[in-house]
């Protein structure tokens, strides 16, 4: 045995035993159940805690009492047991896993790189063009009645959903050029479908807002500055360029826009956009009929643009869950918020376990202290006061007095939270990011799997 | 202490909140009346400040820190309300159960008895209470104030429980602060009859022994109960870091840390004060290894 290990060694094996420590004066009295559980919940006072923990460095019956308390917590009884390594443990290793692990990834996002996003034929904005204008169509109209894009008309949804908020994120995977490729195709599927409703409204008489972009999940990915712009500047006018003629008797007049069926119920708002929740106005713009040609489209197109870039630099709504847009990706990390049923009170919650609170729609916001620094992933509000929220590694926090104070709820699982719906500050049902389904009735002191 | 009442009397409004807030959750066992809540909060509030005279703002956050639900629960409970009694046992007993099999270490004998007299007790008390209906009632849930969860109050009364009978009933075991003198004098003794030749290897481990305590009493008390939490309580690091409100690697760190200082305030007063040279405290800790034998490895891959 190495010489610098016997001290550690021997040390070790008389901190064991009981003789060698210091003991409290009979004198001071232990204090009773109730304060072991204060102090177990960290519910004493800075002062009280400090002269709880000088008792108890020196008694040996408190220290006792607490590691018989510490032993039954829930969280920690319920911790899976240490898995037990494969058959080939050595595969598992994570000292040369890790590095390994690295160059495939790096040489994955090399090849990539160089064989899918080097140039080649039409511009990158001609290409989504072409695609948009192969787009399958609108949903039909009186689906997207349903959904409303502005908070105030969400209520009724949330009313009839019975007072349950829905946040919307996706886990926070790293996306290959090429799945994110496959998204921008999706999203300008669904850009085209937005831009053809919000040329509806505005035959109509109604101005939607800029939301109608799609839905906004995902992380922003870097992306060559040329690229950059020549997309930036098609999705523009993807989504101010009309698809077809309006759809006759769709939306009603003073309608708020509505891009498609199961609008979501939470908001997924840009780091650096204005979170302001706008209202769609009533303002209506002349009616076009859709330029044809492609000299007049993109005449029409610049028109739309002024007004498009205008419109995204508001709130974007996430419009339905799990699809993200592309131009999303390229902006800095999405954070979620999660509203409560009565629209004014919303909770924003960021990275490193940031958490605020607004309970004016968004327009001021206060920061709440955080028990965690891990990454939310999808929140519910049941009301104002309560809400829950899952994200990485099994984080679950439940908040019942409106986010004054933040408790770690012990999750089944460890793995990621992709989904949490709550109906009250008992009853919530979790998806897994493994895909399965856990409930709880008992504020997770119990779970079900599905 | 100012009257519970006259305390509570400038926080209405504050009560007004938490008792919204407590009918909330109360609804489902019935709902509680306002006049029950209050005066749970007058009996919590003269229990925490007993001692002492608050101020407004120490009641407010106080008020604002109680678990307000568990509250209006138990005093229900307390007032034998059937429904609550069925909420009650529906949402805590298994959690009893298996607190007290934890506690036990899986003794399932134990673990039942133990969760047996503790259930027993807190539904014999409140139901005789209100059969009996003379004289004030006596629960078990008039001591439990809403400063935690009531869940946590359980288990910390079966845990106090259950330490007590086991000190009760190892009294003549080295439990005791009378058998330390023994123990110390059972090394001392055992070490003349040591297979080492060496005729000071007693007063080496005795000078081993008595630095390794000066330096423990003069840790900070927090590095010192982190110690005694790893190495004598054999608690893991993420219940370590869950009583300490830190989490597990924060832990890791300072115990490193505080067994780095450990080893050096007692190395430092071998060797300034009892003047041994860097063999001799070589030497001392050979003894120690023979005389308390401590497989770290084993200790911990069952730990950690």
């Amino acid at each position: 045995m190495a010489d610098e290990q016997k001290p550690d060694k021997a040390m070790a094996g008389m901190l064991k035993h009981k003789s060698v420590w210091p003991l409290a004066s009979t004198g001071e009295v232990c204090p009773d159940a109730a304060t072991l559980a204060a102090y177990f919940d960290r519910s004493l006072t800075a002062a009280e805690i400090s002269q709880c923990e000088l008792h108890f460095s020196a008694c040996l019956r408190c220290q006792e009492q607490l590691a018989a308390l510490a032993r039954s917590e829930p969280a920690l009884v319920a911790t899976p047991a240490v898995e037990k390594k494969p058959m080939i443990s050595w595969l598992w290793d994570w000292r040369w896993m890790a590095p390994v692990g690295a160059a495939v990834v790096a040489l994955v996002f090399f090849v990539s790189y160089k064989t899918i996003y080097v140039p080649s034929g039409p511009p990158r904005g001609e290409e989504l063009m072409a695609k948009r204008k192969t787009a399958t169509p609108v949903p039909a109209a009186a689906e997207q009645q349903k959904s409303a894009v502005s908070i105030p008309g969400r209520s009724e949804t949330a009313a009839d959903a019975g007072a349950e908020t829905k946040s919307l994120s996706v886990p926070r995977k790293e996306k290959t050029r090429s799945e994110l490729d496959e998204l921008q195709r999706k999203n300008v599927a669904v850009a085209s479908e937005s831009a053809r409703v919000a040329q509806t409204l505005k035959d109509k008489g109604v101005r939607s807002t800029a939301g109608a972009s799609g839905s906004v999940t995902g992380r922003a990915m870097p992306k060559p500055a040329e690229e950059e712009k020549q997309f930036a500047a098609a999705e523009n006018r993807v989504i101010a360029q009309p698809m077809a003629p309006a759809v006759s008797g769709a939306i009603p007049p003073g309608a708020q826009a509505a891009p498609a069926q199961g609008a979501a119920e939470g908001i997924l708002g840009a780091q650096k956009q204005d979170r302001a929740i706008t209202v769609a106005d009533t303002k209506a713009p002349a009616a076009t009929a859709p330029p044809e040609g492609k000299a007049q489209e993109q005449a029409a197109l610049k028109k739309e643009s002024a007004a498009g870039r205008q419109d995204a630099a508001g709130a974007r709504f996430a419009l339905e869950a799990g699809r993200p847009s592309a131009s999303k990706l390229r902006t800095a990390p999405v954070e979620l918020i999660v509203m409560a049923p009565n629209s004014k009170v919303l909770w924003r919650f960021g990275s490193a376990g940031r958490i605020e609170h607004s309970r004016d729609a968004g327009k001021t916001w206060e920061t709440q202290i955080s028990p965690v620094q891990e990454s939310f992933l999808s929140g519910s509000a049941p009301s104002e006061s309560i809400c829950w929220v899952g994200g990485s590694n099994g984080v679950l926090l439940r908040t019942t007095d409106g986010g004054e104070n933040w408790e770690r709820i012990p999750a089944p699982t460890k793995g990621d939270i992709i989904s949490v719906k709550a109906s009250d500050q008992l009853n919530v049902t979790l998806i897994g990011a493994d895909g399965r389904t856990y409930e709880t009735r008992d504020a997770g002191a119990h779970w079900r799997a599905r | 202490m100012p009257g519970a009442e006259k305390l509570l009397e400038a926080h209405a409004s504050r009560i007004d909140k938490l008792f919204q807030r407590a009918l909330a959750s109360a609804s489902a066992f019935g709902g509680i009346s306002r006049t029950q809540f209050v005066n749970a909060l007058q009996r919590s509030v003269t229990s925490r400040f007993r001692d002492s005279t608050p101020t407004r703002a120490d009641v407010a956050t106080y008020l604002d820190s109680l678990y307000v639900e568990d509250l209006a629960l138990a005093s229900a409970c307390r007032e034998a309300s059937e429904s609550a009694w069925e909420h009650f046992v529906s949402r805590f007993r298994s959690d009893l159960y298996s607190a007290a099999r934890a506690i036990c270490r899986h003794d399932e004998a134990a673990a039942r008895e133990l969760a047996d007299s503790l259930y027993g007790e807190l539904f014999g008390a409140g139901r005789s209470g209100s059969e009996q209906g003379t004289g004030e009632r006596r629960s078990l849930f008039d001591y439990f104030h809403g400063r935690s969860k009531l869940s946590t109050w359980l288990r910390a009364i079966l845990s106090q429980r259950h330490v007590d009978t086991i000190r009760a009933s190892k009294r003549t075991e080295s439990l005791d602060d009378e058998q330390t003198e023994q123990e110390v004098s059972a090394i001392r003794a055992s070490a003349s009859g040591g297979s080492e030749s060496d005729p000071d290897r007693a007063r080496y481990l005795s000078l081993l022994q008595l630095a390794l305590t000066a330096a423990l009493g003069a840790l900070p008390p927090r590095d010192r109960l982190r110690l005694a939490y790893y190495y004598v309580q054999e608690l893991t690091l993420a219940q370590i870091g869950r009583l300490l409100g830190e989490h597990e690697a924060t832990a890791s760190r300072h115990l490193d840390r505080t067994r780095r200082e450990l080893r050096k305030q007692v190395e430092r007063a071998l060797r300034a004060e009892k003047q041994l040279s860097d063999a001799q405290i070589r030497l001392c800790y050979e003894y120690a290894m023979e005389e308390w034998p401590f497989d770290l490895t084993r200790a911990l891959s069952e730990r950690d």
